[in-house]
């Protein structure tokens, strides 16, 4: 049967018009592709609008199309809604093609001949291959309602308060000992300056106790398998050595330990614990964990002091790490940031000088609940600085570590001037490049902190040093930096320097996005969908991305996102069922050589080698379509619904117009 | 990745004569300027050493770029200053090659004839004419040429400095360019032979100041090659690599200066080796600078080859490793090997390591631990047993070419290090380049008349210390030599110097001042002081 096919071409307004002779394509196509079956072509301002797709629709209807292109943006952008009205006009959507001509001509190129010479080629190829396709239908399954939540910060405990609320129940998996995340390090939050306790331990209790949430904490995921609707993940419960069941969290234990260990999570470096410990006294659990590492017993096989003096019993020495297996339908990810390492930064002394600070260890200097109960001093303990420099864009903006901005530590900056000033009545000084306070409330924060009198200085510090040039710098950090305002290098003498240190992709977050199947951007942060329009979600369905773990963001933003994610979680378990694109491999076993080159290949975990027929075999519910095996096998056994190998090499023929009469040199 | 303004002209998408007059200083610069990139965050201009005597910061010269003041810029002395620390350049959070910009309007302003104190210029004329006439500078010559013509008053304080050098000899013996140095060529018996382990063979580029004003430097480092079994083959027919100056006149013939020495080395690479080192920071800087340059951009490359051409040279960028003395000793002989050649360890010797700017910076190779603090010297001078003073100021620049035409900003700069050295209680200072030395040394008295202080700060070169902890007399590393004595502090350690030279008496407030000696211009080419 010869196909009756109706090629669309779309001006997209001048986006496409303004570059590539629509009409002249559209009457080329209707003329020189009549041969593949073109029994129509036309062009229009917006295929797009509700008008472009009744045109279609009803030309589907009248005239009896079995096939369409739609020459316009990127698939990306409106297949589906192409794909959807053929569907309505009672045509199987997958025989609709789109060709990109907007995208990959008009944008790219500024020749009108020849962006109008290579938009024919790109139509040609797609009616060659839509020709080719097939009728596919969606493939549908099931969701399992349950939810995991990867990360307890502020974002992670949003998204997973959100859903147990909606009544689906909720694996939260947190790494640390407690729930909370960086802001229960905070004292203060910006712009308000509301006590980051008193906001968020409401949330961490809510969370520990909610009906239907599982609460992990001290644990981590090791595999997940399975596709959006039936991910089947494992976590690795890290032993306490405390039993749940006895413990009461008395604290006991912690008190009786001998063994003193320097807090780099919690305390950022400047506090003590020991070896058992919670984290803090608001902790969710409240339970404390050993670590192993540390423990006296476990090193030397004697002491054994916590046993002793608990009163439940619950200290249990034999506990093992053990393997969980949880089934679920949709994964948030809420792993947050690590704080950049200031080190990196030697001219900013910290490491070798004693009175700099990073952010996170101010943060716990200014917090009451912290090392110093609240007091603002220098590393000697007891001195009260009487003049503070706060340095802006540590490690960020800076090609020579990270290029992007942070977002957050302008306004942080603004935060640890004001409460200095507060605190200490210092002289304080902050060193910017620009100042970015643009969101709610945050510019009139701005105005606060210089009408409390921060000096600024406008320019990026080049250096804090402690060789003195006179008696006025001696004993003090000196801050060099030119005063861009001033025109003039300026050596600023104070007691402390606190360096506005960036936020940074989890150290592992490489690794953690692999196991779940997305990818993070060149800046190492985890990759959405659409960076305007799908922000929380990701290539791989049912797989979510929230809070920092997205990019640098503040706490307002990060609990936007976690309930972003909860309504399209939610959104997906409502629908009961998920229809799964058809556009699958699969394997011919009887040309597949066993030869195991696709295995370790598929992104998405879709393949299996079945050892007893020694051939592979692919899930069509993991498969993604995207291709990777079709083009690896050697023995061309794989091949793609939607992507086969007759459909791509027709479009080659058509992009080489070799369907035409043939080119002459 | 925004396209730089080389790459948008090769592309044709921009035409060369509608360029801004920030483009065109961006073309004009070697490598990939990135000067269109600034952000205007005065990290330069808050870390230049030199800023408080700069007409402007060069923050604001590049926002003055942007606003095509061409005039005000080129009539600017802070490119004139510029002493190539490279510590803005590091530190640029925009990666823009300021230092190399300076060069570049440098250039344009002696061409446009805009800049009007000439003492500057001068100077980089004067240097290019000496190279372009022996093939080799001579910094102590140099100085005193330049001081004569522009601060004949100051001569007097840097006569001292005649003792310690040649300055016959520097001029005189220019006809037999490659002298063999010591026991570094003159004993070829065994290495040559089969079964020789090439793993600590390596291609010298001595540079000029070694057979001149750093001797002391050479001889000494003639005197631990034998006990850290390290086999130097001299670059024949090597040229001055040019020092900082040339970079300023002109770009092509300044790296074809440089890339002539690579070339050479080039040739000698069947050998066994393809490493350079250079013991001098300036000479390391250039060479490995040319090297990368040549790569970055392309257009340099061939030009510079076009020019090699004509004296039958060629050189492929990227073909030799150029290191420094202090990285081939560190990280391929090792702190292991060092100590177990040390006899005498120096226990009681106080010293502040001084890397100073140019080894450190730019570091195209990633080769040395940090940019601000390496403690590669630290490491070193620990594994003689000394005790290495933290010095905050390791890596501040010692004033370069300011002790020739900004003498003020020179001394200021010297202050600093020797005053915080000082301070830290050092009894001397230890540094790995010939220029350092100098500045630090020749320059202390002035610097003392200056700031009416009475610093006496030794400053040694590390292979210095080296030789003496292997075992080595002071006489035969080159002590006694240095104007700042340093007898007493090695006392310290029971290591006795013996006096070859009164040092010179310091000049007494009230002296009336000497007028200088006249040029005479001698017989051939030469020229000295009678
Ligand atoms: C010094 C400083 C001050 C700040 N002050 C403010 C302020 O005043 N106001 C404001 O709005 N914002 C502020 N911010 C920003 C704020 O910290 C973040 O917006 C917010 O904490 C982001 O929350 P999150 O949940 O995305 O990430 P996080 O708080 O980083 O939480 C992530 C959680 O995931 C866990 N985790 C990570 N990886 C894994 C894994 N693989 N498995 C299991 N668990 C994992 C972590 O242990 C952590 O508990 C500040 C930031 C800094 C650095
Ligand atoms: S056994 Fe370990 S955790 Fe318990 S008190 Fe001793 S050191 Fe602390
Ligand atoms: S938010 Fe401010 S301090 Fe942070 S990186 Fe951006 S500009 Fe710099
Ligand atoms: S440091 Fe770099 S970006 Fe900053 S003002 Fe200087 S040249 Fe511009
Ligand atoms: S290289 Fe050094 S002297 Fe030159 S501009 Fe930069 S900081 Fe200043």
């Amino acid at each position: 049967m010869t196909e009756r096919v109706g090629v669309y071409v779309c001006h997209c307004g001048s986006n496409i018009a303004g570059t590539v002779d629509v009409v002249d394509v559209a009457n080329w196509a209707a003329e020189k592709l009549g041969r593949q079956g073109v029994i129509i072509a036309r062009e229009y301002k917006f295929m797009c609008s509700s008008l472009g797709q009744e045109l279609i629709e009803k030309d589907i209807k009248e005239l009896g199309l079995t096939r369409v292109v739609v020459a316009a943006c990127s698939p990306h952008l409106h297949e589906k809604t192409f794909r959807t009205a053929a569907k309505n006009a009672g045509l199987n959507p997958y025989l609709v093609e789109l060709a990109s001509i907007r995208e990959q001509v008009s944008w790219v190129h500024s020749d009108k001949a020849v962006a109008t010479a290579k938009a024919k080629a790109v139509v040609s190829g797609a009616v060659s291959r839509v020709i080719e396709n097939a009728a596919l239908e969606e493939i549908k399954v099931p969701i399992n309602p349950n939810t995991l939540v990867v990360g307890g910060g502020i974002a992670g405990i949003q998204s997973a308060l959100e859903i147990a609320n909606a009544g689906f129940h909720v694996y939260l998996v947190e790494r640390e000992p407690s729930i909370g995340g960086h802001m229960a390090q905070f004292d203060k939050t910006f712009p308000t300056l509301d006590c980051s306790a008193c906001i968020l331990t409401p949330r961490m209790v809510e969370a520990g106790t909610h009906p239907n949430i599982t609460l992990l904490t001290w644990s981590e995921v090791t595999n997940v398998a399975g596709y959006v609707g039936n991910f089947h993940v494992t976590i690795k419960k890290k032993a306490r050595f405390i039993n749940e069941e006895l413990c009461t969290g008395c604290g006991i234990c912690q008190e009786k330990c001998p063994k003193k260990v320097i807090d780099d999570v919690y305390e950022a470096g400047l506090g003590y614990r020991k070896a058992v410990y919670t984290p803090f006294a608001q902790a969710v659990p409240n339970f404390p964990v050993m670590d192993k590492e540390n423990c006296t017993y476990f090193i030397k096989g004697t002491c054994k002091a916590c046993e002793k003096f608990c009163p439940t019993g619950a200290i249990d020495f034999n506990q093992q790490d053990e393997m969980l297996h949880i089934d679920v339908g949709n994964i948030v990810l809420a792993t947050g940031y690590d704080l950049f390492d200031a080190r990196r930064v030697s001219n900013y002394g910290y490491g070798r000088l004693p009175n700099v600070f990073t952010s996170l260890e101010f943060e716990r200097l200014s917090n009451a609940a912290g090392p110093t109960s609240g007091n603002i001093v220098l590393r000697d303990g007891k001195t009260t600085p009487k003049s503070v420099g706060i340095i802006h864009c540590v490690g960020s903006r800076d090609k020579n570590f990270n290029n992007y901005c942070s977002v957050i530590c302008c306004m942080q900056g603004l935060k640890f001037a004001h409460l200095v000033h507060e605190r200490t009545g210092a002289t304080v000084y902050n060193f910017y490049i620009d100042m970015r306070t643009a969101y709610k409330a945050y510019d009139e924060f701005y105005q606060r902190v210089l009408e409390e009198g921060t000096l600024f200085v406008r320019g990026k510090v080049a250096e804090v040093t402690n060789a003195a040039r006179n008696e006025r710098e001696k004993g003090k950090l000196i801050i060099q930096v030119e005063d861009t305002l001033a025109g003039k290098q300026r050596r600023i003498p104070v007691d402390m320097v606190i360096l506005s240190s960036g936020l940074q992709p989890r150290a592992d977050a490489k690794e953690v996005g692999k196991m779940f199947g997305i990818s993070c951007s060149m800046d190492g942060w985890f990759t959405e969908k659409h960076p305007k329009l799908d922000p929380v979600a990701t290539m791989t369905e049912g797989i979510y991305i929230v809070g920092c773990a997205q990019g640098p963001k503040d706490i307002p933003s990060s609990v936007a996102q976690g309930a972003a994610a909860s309504a399209r979680v939610l959104d997906k378990i409502l629908q009961k069922e998920v229809a799964l694109e058809p556009i699958k491999a699969s394997v011919n076993q009887a040309l597949c050589s066993g030869c195991k080159i696709c295995n370790g290949l598929c992104p998405f975990n879709a393949i299996t080698f079945i050892e007893d027929d020694k051939v592979t075999s692919i899930n069509p519910a993991l498969c993604q379509g995207c291709g990777t095996c079709v083009a690896a096998c050697p023995a061309g056994a794989i091949s793609g619904t939607g992507f086969s190998n007759e459909q791509i090499i027709a479009q080659i023929d058509g992009l080489m117009m070799r369907n035409l009469e043939p080119i002459v040199a | 990745m925004p396209q730089m303004t080389d790459e948008r002209v090769r592309a044709g998408m921009t035409r060369e004569e509608d360029l801004s007059l920030l483009n065109e200083v961006s073309m004009k610069t070697a490598g990939v300027s990135h000067l269109e990139m600034c952000i205007q965050c005065g990290t330069c201009g808050g870390s230049c050493p030199v800023a408080a005597d700069m007409d402007h910061t060069p923050r604001m010269l590049f926002a003055m770029l942007r606003a095509g003041m061409r005039e005000e810029v080129l009539r600017s002395n802070t490119p004139w200053l510029c002493v190539s620390c490279y510590h803005c350049v590091v530190r640029c959070p925009q990666e823009v090659h300021i230092a190399d910009v300076m060069y570049t309007l440098k250039g344009m302003a002696i061409h446009a004839k805009l800049y009007t104190d000439s003492t500057a210029p001068h100077f980089s004329q004067t240097f290019v004419g000496m190279v372009e006439t022996f093939g080799r500078g001579y910094e102590l010559g140099l100085a005193t040429r330049h001081y004569l013509r522009h601060f004949p008053l100051r001569l007097p304080g840097m006569m001292p400095m005649g003792f310690g050098h040649d300055l016959e000899g520097a001029y005189g013996d220019r006809a037999e360019k490659n002298q063999t140095h010591g026991s570094i060529d003159e004993d070829p018996g065994p290495r040559q032979g089969i079964g020789v382990d090439l793993m600590n063979k390596y291609l010298l580029y001595p540079g000029c100041s070694m057979d001149s004003s750093a001797k002391a430097y050479m001889e000494s480092l003639n005197s631990i090659v034998e006990p850290l079994d390290l086999h130097l083959e001299e670059i024949e027919d090597w040229n001055c690599c040019g020092a900082t100056e040339y970079l300023g006149i002109n770009l092509i013939p300044a790296y074809s200066l440089i890339a002539r020495n690579l070339a050479l080395a080039s040739k000698q690479m069947d050998s066994g080796t393809r490493t350079v080192v250079a013991p001098c920071s300036a000479c390391y800087l250039n060479l490995a600078k040319a090297d990368y340059y040549m790569q970055e951009r392309p257009t340099l490359g061939a030009k510079v080859n076009e020019a090699l051409a004509a004296g039958g040279l060629e050189y492929k960028a990227g073909t030799l490793d150029v290191r420094h003395l202090i990285d081939v000793l560190v990280y391929d002989v090792g702190l292991d090997a060092i100590r177990k050649a040390v006899t005498h360890p120096l226990s009681g010797l106080k010293v502040v390591p001084y890397m100073g700017c140019m080894l450190p910076r730019p570091d195209y190779q990633h080769r040395w631990s940090d940019h601000e603090h390496p403690t590669e010297l630290d490491d070193l001078l620990r594994a003689l047993g000394a005790d290495v003073i933290d010095y905050p100021l390791t890596t501040s620049c010692c004033g370069g070419h300011m002790t020739q035409i900004g003498p003020e900003t020179a001394f200021e700069l010297i202050h600093r290090l020797v005053s915080d050295a000082d301070e830290r209680g050092a009894q001397m200072m230890v540094t790995v380049c010939p220029m350092c030395q100098m500045n630090i040394d020749a320059y202390q008295n002035e610097m003392n008349h200056f700031f009416g202080t009475n610093f006496h700060m030794p400053i040694l070169f590390f292979t210095q210390l080296m030789g003496l902890a292997f075992g080595k007399a002071p006489n035969e590393v080159g002590i006694g030599v240095e104007l700042v004595s340093s007898r007493n502090a090695l006392a310290h350690i029971g290591v006795e110097v013996p006096v070859t030279q009164e040092p010179a008496a310091p000049r007494k407030k009230d002296e009336g001042l000497p007028m200088p000696r006249r040029w005479t211009k001698h017989e051939g080419k030469k020229e000295a002081v009678k």
